[in-house]
């Protein structure tokens, strides 16, 4: 679809927000809570913070949850009962709206999409995607921890958003990218005054402090480099980084259950873990936490990329704002790129 | 920022030890990501000394580190703590996994240390509404063990009383079970199962967790709330008597469930039952590790 | 007996059907050791007493084989109480086993009530091989009480 472009001024956009909860949907933005900001449901326009940069978790889990039942199967007698889990999944995230999430967050749909599509279609994943409408917000001032510019997105960019906003003094221009977004705000477009592109303000020129080619390239080359031993010494093993991504997608597949009942489930998977990648025999091929942050680094921004052609990172910086050991992975990615 | 006196004498005695060839590998801090952060530093040469400092933002327990495979093999290490991580160098000689004669314990005078979601907010005073719970309650500003000593220039803590550390943790035992139950069904159904409360626990080290052992398969995968009531209660008693009460685990949790509710709850009742607080005395038994036969008996028939 | 073991007989236990008695009567799982309780329950049956039979008893060496897991695997497969019971203090057949446990469930048993299950509901004793009186006393008395808890009491260990 080709972009349509929208000004609203804020009192118009809370009043739209407003009506979209009363018509039932359901809306998520950053909320205040335990004295950090969270993705949470709103009831009322005013819970949401807009100023925050980032909540602390991304919303991914409304794509790819945190457990996700499969099927489920009962028995009676000789009779088995199976139930699919894609029933409990149809139309999920129809009614549901992310609303203050920046572009960084909207970036990493799109790219968890291709994984879940290259080879096998996950319809579990894909009928939650296609649902799911984003409402983003352009950030004005990110932090040292973001680095979403060299990720080849920016602080501007509506790549992944349905709308992306625009904030210019008291209004906001609403940049309208898919069907979806246009059907979200079509009843209620009293709210909104069609413009044209040329009186959207234009981006930013935004500066990047690294090249993400030459961290590549580094990666390359470097696999039994003794940066990643020597600097991830430091590393605990946690999942934080892996759980707070946006784009991280790992899963692993257990069976819950016994003879008269159970399901098949997936979870989240982390490749920090030790057991991540532990053999039946009890050997390990990545045995150090060297081994396995040079792993996260590698499929962020060498293997996903050969396949893909983008890289399996939005640069939001939540791994390393959340890091309990304050491992910086932009200061990893340019110390690398610094040294290709 | 410059040196402080206490980064100076850090740094003096890593060197020292660097190079008369005591230690091979000195952990200690560094400044971080910002100026509100410090991060674990690892030095093997005596001239990278300098890069060590210590400061209020100085939260994490290198203690932690000790456990790591790829650490251990550096035989002999000094480590630079704080008194709460002191007390978990205390419990891991307790428990036989460190030596004491393998490690050089540089222990650092600490006034508190400020939590790390005000401090990312550029908090920098020290006080009784910026630091953590652990710090009001804390008996060990200077490490019970060292060998080496770094005293602090900053002001002492002063506290007014107004600030009830854990205050969550009587007003909880108030409640009737129900209400127990659902506050922590709440506080538990946040949980994402990253294991980082684990990972960032310097007791939790064990080479196989109880949730990676599936012949049976004890606690359930899940991350709903059956799998993480199942999780958060084990990792909660597999520590009782035991946690020092650094609260890595608390700070480590990327979805602010309250485990230190549990954890300081946990060793208030071992205290009141055994008389044993962990982490004080490297000579004496875990308090699961012996009993007495006039043991607490009220709840057996 | 190893973990594999107590698992699937804390399933099977809690799967098997109630012939006879009562079959509203909650499901009661016994932890009980092998040297002092098993041996007054059993004489508690040779004597012919009668008590509540929504009991079903898992023997294991000593109660310092009783993982605190096991009681949390009983109340996750069903269970709606569950006891733990051994030989007296001083009484253990492997010397110390019992004051062991002793510590490790007065722990346990304060974390369950603090994270909301109600304490009524795990109940510790000891019997020794000639109180098959006590053992039935404990069952009925532990059996009434469960009773009369409301019907759908909350815990951790099922889903909401």
């Amino acid at each position: 679809m080709e972009e349509k472009y929208f000004e609203i001024s804020a009192e118009n956009l809370k009043k739209f927000v407003e009506r979209i909860i009363a018509d039932n949907f359901e809306v998520i933005a950053p909320i205040d809570k335990d004295g950090d900001t969270f993705y949470g449901k709103i009831s009322r326009f005013e819970e949401a913070n807009l100023d925050i940069l980032l909540p602390k978790m991304s919303y991914k889990e409304y794509l790819l949850p945190k457990t996700e039942t499969l099927f489920e199967y009962s028995f009676s007698g000789v009779n088995a009962d199976i139930k699919d889990g894609l029933e409990a999944v149809a139309g999920a995230n129809q009614k549901r709206v992310i609303f203050g999430g920046r572009p960084c967050d909207a970036g990493a749909g799109p790219i968890m999409e291709k994984v879940f599509n290259w080879d096998y279609k996950d319809e579990f994943f894909n009928e939650r995607f296609k649902n799911l409408t984003i409402v983003s917000i352009a950030c004005e001032k990110p932090d040292n921890y973001c680095f979403c510019t060299e990720m080849q997105l920016s602080p501007e960019s509506s790549y992944g958003s349905d709308i992306l906003l625009k904030k210019a003094g008291t209004q906001y221009f609403a940049v309208v990218t898919s069907e979806k977004g246009l059907n979200l705000i079509n009843p209620y477009m009293n709210f909104f005054k069609e413009t044209t592109k040329a009186q959207v303000p234009a981006d930013k020129d935004w500066k990047k402090i690294f090249e993400i080619e030459r961290t590549k390239s580094f990666l390359d080359k470097n696999f039994e480099h003794n940066y990643f031993q020597d600097r991830f010494l430091s590393c605990i093993g946690c999942g934080v980084c892996t759980y707070t991504c946006p784009t991280c997608h790992c899963f692993d597949i257990q069976d819950e259950g016994n003879l008269k009942e159970g399901r098949r489930i997936r979870n989240w998977d982390s490749c920090q873990f030790g057991i991540f990648t532990l053999h039946t025999s009890g050997h390990n091929p990545r045995v150090t936490q060297g081994d396995r942050y040079r792993q996260r680094l590698m499929h962020k921004f060498k293997i996903y990329s050969e396949k893909f052609d983008k890289y399996l990172c939005v640069g939001c910086g939540r791994c390393s704002r959340n890091c309990p050991e304050d491992i910086d992975i932009k200061e990893v990615a340019k110390d690398l790129a610094d040294m290709a | 920022m410059a040196n402080t006196k206490t980064d100076e004498k850090l740094q003096k005695i890593a060197k020292d030890l660097l190079e008369s060839g005591e230690v091979s590998l000195i952990i200690g801090y560094t400044k971080g990501s910002n100026p509100y952060r410090m991060r674990p530093l690892f030095i093997t040469k005596a001239e990278e000394a300098g890069k060590l400092s210590f400061s209020s933002h100085a939260v994490q327990d290198l203690a932690v580190f000790l456990k790591k495979p790829e650490v251990k093999k550096f035989g002999k290490i000094g480590i630079i703590v704080k008194g709460c991580d002191e007390k978990a160098v205390n419990a891991l000689i307790q428990e036989y996994q460190v030596s004491r004669d393998n490690i050089k314990i540089i222990g650092v005078e600490c006034n508190g240390v400020i939590k790390q979601n005000l401090a990312d907010k550029c908090e920098t005073n020290v006080s009784e509404s910026t630091v953590y719970d652990k710090c009001l309650i804390c008996e060990e500003h200077i490490p019970v063990i060292y060998d080496f000593l770094a005293e602090s220039e900053e002001p002492k803590l002063v506290l007014s009383g107004n600030v009830k550390p854990y205050s969550g943790i009587e007003k909880l035992e108030s409640m009737s079970a129900e209400e127990k139950n659902a506050f922590w069904a709440q506080e538990f159904d946040k949980c994402i199962k990253c294991y980082a409360c684990r990972q960032a626990c310097p007791l939790c080290y064990c080479s196989r967790c109880i949730v990676e052992k599936n012949m049976p398969q004890w606690i359930d995968t899940n991350s709903e709330e059956t799998g993480n009531a199942q999780w958060n209660l084990i990792r909660a008693y597999h520590l009782s008597g035991r946690c020092i009460g650094c609260g890595e685990c608390e700070r480590a949790c990327p979805v602010n469930i309250p485990l230190m509710l549990i954890n300081e709850k946990m060793a208030k009742d071992v205290y009141n039952m055994f008389g044993y607080k962990s982490g004080l005395d490297i000579n004496a038994k875990p308090v699961f590790g012996v009993f007495s036969e006039s043991d607490f008996n009220d709840f057996i028939k | 007996m190893e973990d594999k073991d107590v698992k699937k007989e804390s399933q099977n236990h809690t799967d098997v059907k109630i012939e006879r008695g009562n079959p509203g009567d909650p499901r009661i799982i016994a932890f009980v050791c092998n040297w002092c309780t098993y041996s007054g329950a059993d004489l508690a049956g040779t004597s012919r007493m009668k008590y509540s039979d929504n009991v079903r008893v898992i023997k294991l060496p000593c109660t310092g084989r009783i993982d605190p897991l096991f009681i949390v695997e009983a109340f996750k497969k069903g269970a709606k109480g569950v006891l733990v019971s051994g030989c007296h203090p001083g009484d253990c057949h492997y010397t110390s086993g019992n004051y062991h446990s002793r510590r490790k469930y007065a722990t346990f048993r304060d974390l369950l009530g603090y994270l909301g299950v109600d304490l009524d509901r795990v109940e510790f004793s000891w019997v020794s091989a000639s109180e098959g009186n006590k053992w039935v006393s404990i069952i009925n008395e532990f059996t009434d009480k469960i009773k009369s808890l409301p019907g759908k009491s909350t815990d951790i260990f099922t889903k909401k």
